[in-house]
């Protein structure tokens, strides 16, 4: 393999690697505090993208508006569907829980394709999916670039959120110990809604990313979020920094598995998954939950 | 007391009567009506294949509102399911069991297909133009015919990857060949016919680079990255649509510019990749004329497609406009059917009809370039005509000579 | 109320003449279901196959807690198993082959998984179903059928007679009889309370003497032998098998049965089969309205009952057998 190729790779495995790391930001960020993995967030995020088309696609509102409008309301749908559903169900055990957004996923995504249709749209975005910046002999997509950035500054901004703002400080103290949390007066609800709220903002990030590259339709997300899981774990379910490393770290041995057995690729990944595991049972960086008999 | 036996004698009679009268006709079949079934996704991932059901939709109420068959209204009954063939087989149990239809039409999917042929074969249920390529419908073994009531219409994709091959090699002089596919059993019937012509060709093309992707995979820049390290110079596709936006993207990406040698599947998908794209220029295979609305130039479509395409925007004019092609051609697959029903004459059963059906030959009354089925033979159409892909005036297809039509001499 | 004043009436499997007489009504329904409805033999059919597969997979998820989003996969051993084997040796060894095949790889499975849980082995088992489904698409066509699959004729398999849904639903129902009695006597024997005693405290069950390793593995491979049984009767049944029928959306689908129809008891596995069976069936003609549908009743299942539809109907029983107090 020559450099140039290695690099390539590496391009391309870093580029996905950023959407599989958002994608793995909000199952992490929901799991510490719900303790939930939610099927439907792949429809949140179809939810900003469709909006964010036909706004700007279709009623011409500028990009950057239609964008904001976009993840507001996904994040908006994301906390009434915890604050009217999931604390509401009465299948409070985690794998009642998980069917329950299940349900809402296949809901969702048959009342979206009823409303915005399944043909494939061509969603915009901030620049030409096609373009290259040439250094030297060696091209770079604009593109590329534009999702590696901007993923990065979405980590960043969550980091602070979370370690500096007082709203990350409960989310920290709930996904700690949500008893002992509210006996000290932290509005649980509140925090729990505005968790729901913030995952559900990078996974449409994400998917708001992505789209532009390949077509709006409504199974966009079902691989990304499928991979987002995965990388989750791979990264630890209750650590942050790890879902940013299993991130770009599946989608980097994604890339240079696929370049060498391209047939096997996907099992490939998951298996390297399984193998991480089978050394470190709960993640690269996460902790083992304690439990009491 | 006598009276009432008298009565009851004969209303027997006329029950016995009814019930001869209705064996004539079959399940089914009334005096007024005609019910056929039909099949596709219309929830789930593979939900855009479902939308081949509105072309048939449409001209079953064209018929319909002119007056019907022999006096019979069609009654088309549609059923999703999702794209897995155990709920293919689920529906069309249904439609033909509880609800009684009297022929299939249409129909998504090739695995979905053959999971409910043995039924069909065992209880003689016509079925008219599978929506597949498969050759799996027409299939003959022992010198018979396997499924004798099965009436494929659609040009196969053996066939079609075949017919693109040999443009590519024959005509743009290209000798590298690459393929991309789709992980199931279209992407398979893709890549067996490029082999297959490949050793046909005798060393005039190499195949130097096969590259897949699964059905879930949506980037595929790696893919891209594979078929310009080979140097292939025209590169075969039979990926899923949305897939194949991405590698052409990407192709555009690392500045590698094949020849593109598209299945009819993607065709849609052609004109949404963009125009610094190698879809511009692409060849695709399309197995139906093309209306106004989908050439580049927006003039001189062909009549007939003109004609189904109006018909079809005003069922359902999102899905039509979003996607044309795969919307028409759900109308040429039920085109041979009313054929059948028509040349079946007003005496309608099951034995008729597929006699009907037989004694299309070289009919050019349909979409279709032509269709031919005889008691031996059910691949009713072996043609293909072959588009450019261009970008301006707006995007749409210009037409590469005529129709080509597979035979074994070269 | 019946009176139960030792061990052995509380684990007897039938405890009432009226339990005979519904457990006899229930086998004459299904045998008559071929003859009385015809049009229904195969939905019946399927269910009963997708109905192993719950069973097997509450055996796992209900019965020691451990949860897979694999099981697909092991559908899969079953079906290609017979798809590939039963022409030349015959269905019934064919059969025999995917048991032993999906008992090995269940236990195999199961190693690893003693270490992980909740997500992470929910994970760690889809990606063995991936990885399953891949091998059997990407290995060469001749061996099996690669994308395309393989065919399965049932009239080359049993003749033409069978090869009729309404026949082959016999073969289908006495395999199911037999698994389904295992399934309960399973239930109420040692092992079957080693499983629970996993399950609701891991701790107290090592002391009391459970060995946890190997109840674990046991679980995997005994779930895996009931998915994998059902997959060798699937493939018949539906004439084909093809890499694309065995995703991760049949093994999410495995597991919405399970949770649906009560988890942690044979019977919940049976309803929730039936009820998503039903729902495929009933769904498919409303149209486009059809996916919404169906997650807005899966939603209004898990919002309004927590144990299943097993859960509500043990509700009523209760209710009524206490009436009127």
């Amino acid at each position: 393999m020559s450099l140039e190729q290695a690099i390539r790779l590496l391009i391309i495995g870093i580029e996905v690697g950023s959407i599989y790391a958002l994608v793995a930001l909000s199952v992490v960020l929901l799991y510490r505090t719900s303790r939930v993995l939610n099927f439907g967030q792949g429809e949140l995020a179809l939810l900003a993208c469709f909006l964010t088309f036909t706004l700007t696609s279709r009623m011409g509102v500028p990009l950057w508006l239609s964008f904001l409008a976009g993840l507001a309301a996904s994040a908006v749908a994301a906390g009434a569907f915890y604050f009217f559903l999931m604390r509401r169900a009465k299948a409070q055990d985690p794998m009642g829980l998980l069917i329950l957004t299940l349900g809402f996923s296949l809901f969702a995504n048959g009342g979206l394709s009823l409303l915005f249709g399944v043909d494939n749209k061509q969603m915009p975005g901030f620049v030409d999916v096609i373009e290259t910046w040439q250094i030297g002999n060696f091209s770079i997509s604009k593109n590329s670039v534009l999702v590696a950035v901007a993923g990065l500054i979405l980590m960043i901004g969550l980091y602070f959120f979370v370690q500096k703002s007082k709203i990350g400080l409960a989310m920290r103290a709930v996904s700690q110990n949500p008893e002992v949390a509210k006996a000290l007066g932290i509005p649980v609800n509140v925090v729990l809604v505005s968790s729901w709220a913030v995952a559900a903002i990078l996974g449409s990030a994400a998917a708001l990313l992505l789209a532009p590259a390949i077509s709006l339709n409504p199974s966009l997300m079902l691989d990304p979020l499928n991979k987002g899981f995965a990388a989750a774990v791979v990264g630890g379910m209750t650590s942050l920094p790890g879902a940013v490393l299993g991130g770009y770290l599946l989608g980097i041995i994604e890339a240079y598995v696929g370049n060498f057995v391209p047939a096997f690729k996907l099992a490939l990944a998951f298996i390297l998954v399984i193998l991480v595991l089978v050394f470190r049972p709960h993640g690269l960086l996460g902790e083992k939950e304690t439990r009491r008999a | 007391m006598r009276k009432r036996v008298v009565v009851g004698i004969t209303a027997g009679l006329f029950a016995i009567a009814a019930g001869l009268s209705g064996m004539a006709q079959d399940i089914g079949v009334t005096k007024t009506k005609i019910k056929i079934g039909t099949w596709g996704p219309t929830s789930g991932p593979f939900q855009q294949f479902g939308r081949v059901m509105i072309g048939i939709e449409a001209l079953v109420n064209k018929v319909n509102r002119e007056g019907g068959i022999n006096g019979r209204q069609i009654e088309l009954i549609k059923r999703d399911d999702g794209y897995d063939p155990a709920r293919t087989k689920l529906v069309v149990k249904e439609l033909v069991e509880r609800q009684g239809v009297f022929a299939l039409v249409g129909g998504v999917g090739t695995a979905n297909g053959v999971a409910i042929l043995e039924d069909v074969r065992l209880n003689q249920i016509p079925w008219v133009s599978p929506a597949t390529g498969s050759t799996a419908f027409s299939q003959v073994r022992d010198g018979k015919l396997r499924t004798p009531t099965v009436f494929a219409s659609y040009t196969n994709y053996v066939i079609e990857s075949i017919l693109l091959l040999r443009h590519g090699v024959n005509t743009l002089k290209l000798s590298k060949i690459g393929i991309a596919y789709v992980n199931n059993a279209f992407g398979a019937e893709g890549l067996a016919g490029v082999k297959s012509e490949i050793a046909e060709l005798k060393g005039k093309a190499d195949l130097v680079a096969q590259v897949s992707h699964e059905q879930s995979e949506s980037n595929l820049a790696l893919q891209a990255l594979k078929l310009k390290e080979s140097g292939a110079e025209a590169v075969v596709l039979y990926t899923a649509g949305d897939a194949m936006i991405s590698l052409l993207r990407e192709m555009a990406k690392i500045n590698y510019k094949p020849q593109i040698l598209a299945s009819s599947v993607v065709a849609g998908a052609i004109l949404q990749a963009g125009p610094s794209t190698q879809a511009n220029g692409a060849i695709v295979a399309a197995y139906i004329p093309l209306p106004t609305a989908v050439l580049a130039d927006g003039k001189n479509g062909d009549p007939r497609a003109d004609a189904a395409f109006a018909e079809l925007i005003k069922l359902a004019p999102d899905a039509v406009r979003a996607d044309p092609l795969s919307t028409i051609a759900g109308w040429a697959f039920a085109e041979p059917l009313i054929e059948g029903l028509k040349r079946a004459g007003p005496n309608l059963n099951r034995p008729n009809f597929v006699k009907a059906m037989e004694s299309i030959n070289n009919w050019k009354g349909s979409l279709f370039n032509s269709l031919s089925y005889s008691p031996t033979d059910r691949q009713g159409n072996n043609s293909v005509f072959l588009v450019r892909g261009v970008y301006a005036p707006r995007p749409g297809f210009t037409a590469v000579g005529g129709w080509v039509s597979f035979n074994n001499e070269r | 109320m019946v009176l139960k004043e030792r061990y052995e009436q509380d684990l007897r499997l039938v405890g009432s003449p009226q339990g005979w007489a519904a457990f006899a009504l229930t086998i004459l329904l299904f045998v008559l279901i071929p003859q009385i409805f015809p049009a229904y033999a195969y939905p019946v059919a399927l269910f009963m196959v997708y109905s192993l597969v719950a069973i097997g997979l509450n055996i796992l998820v209900g019965f020691t807690g451990q949860i897979s989003l694999g099981h697909a996969g092991f559908f899969a051993i079953g079906a290609y198993a017979v798809a590939k084997l039963a022409p030349i040796i015959t269905f019934p060894a064919a059969l025999l082959v995917a048991v032993v095949a999906c008992a090995v790889v269940g236990y195999l499975v199961g190693i690893p998984a003693l270490k992980l849980e909740g997500p992470y082995l929910a994970i760690a088992t889809s990606g063995f179903g991936l990885a399953i489904q891949q091998f059997f698409a990407n290995t060469p066509n001749d061996w099996f059928g690669g994308h395309g699959g393989l065919i399965v004729e049932k009239s080359q398999l049993f003749g033409d007679f069978f090869a009729r849904d309404r026949a082959y639903y016999y073969i289908i129902l006495a395999v199911v009889t037999v698994m389904v009695y295992m399934a309960f006597n399973l239930a109420r024997s040692h092992i079957g309370r080693a499983f629970v005693a996993v399950r609701d405290a891991e701790l107290a069950a090592q002391t009391s003497g459970v060995n946890i390793a190997k109840i674990k593995t046991l679980a995997f491979a005994i779930s895996a032998v009931y998915a994998g049984i059902g997959g060798a009767l699937f493939a018949p049944l539906l004439g084909i098998v093809s890499p694309e029928s065995f995703s991760l959306l049949l093994s999410v689908q495995f597991l919405s049965m399970i949770v649906i129809g009560g988890i942690g008891t044979v019977a919940g596995g049976i309803l929730g089969a039936g009820m998503v069976t039903a729902l495929q069936d009933q769904l498919a003609q409303a149209g486009g309205w059809s996916g919404l549908l169906y997650g807005l009743v899966v939603l209004i299942v898990m919002i309004l009952e927590p144990l299943g539809l097993y859960g509500r109907w043990m509700k009523i029983k209760l209710y009524w057998k206490s009436w009127p107090f």
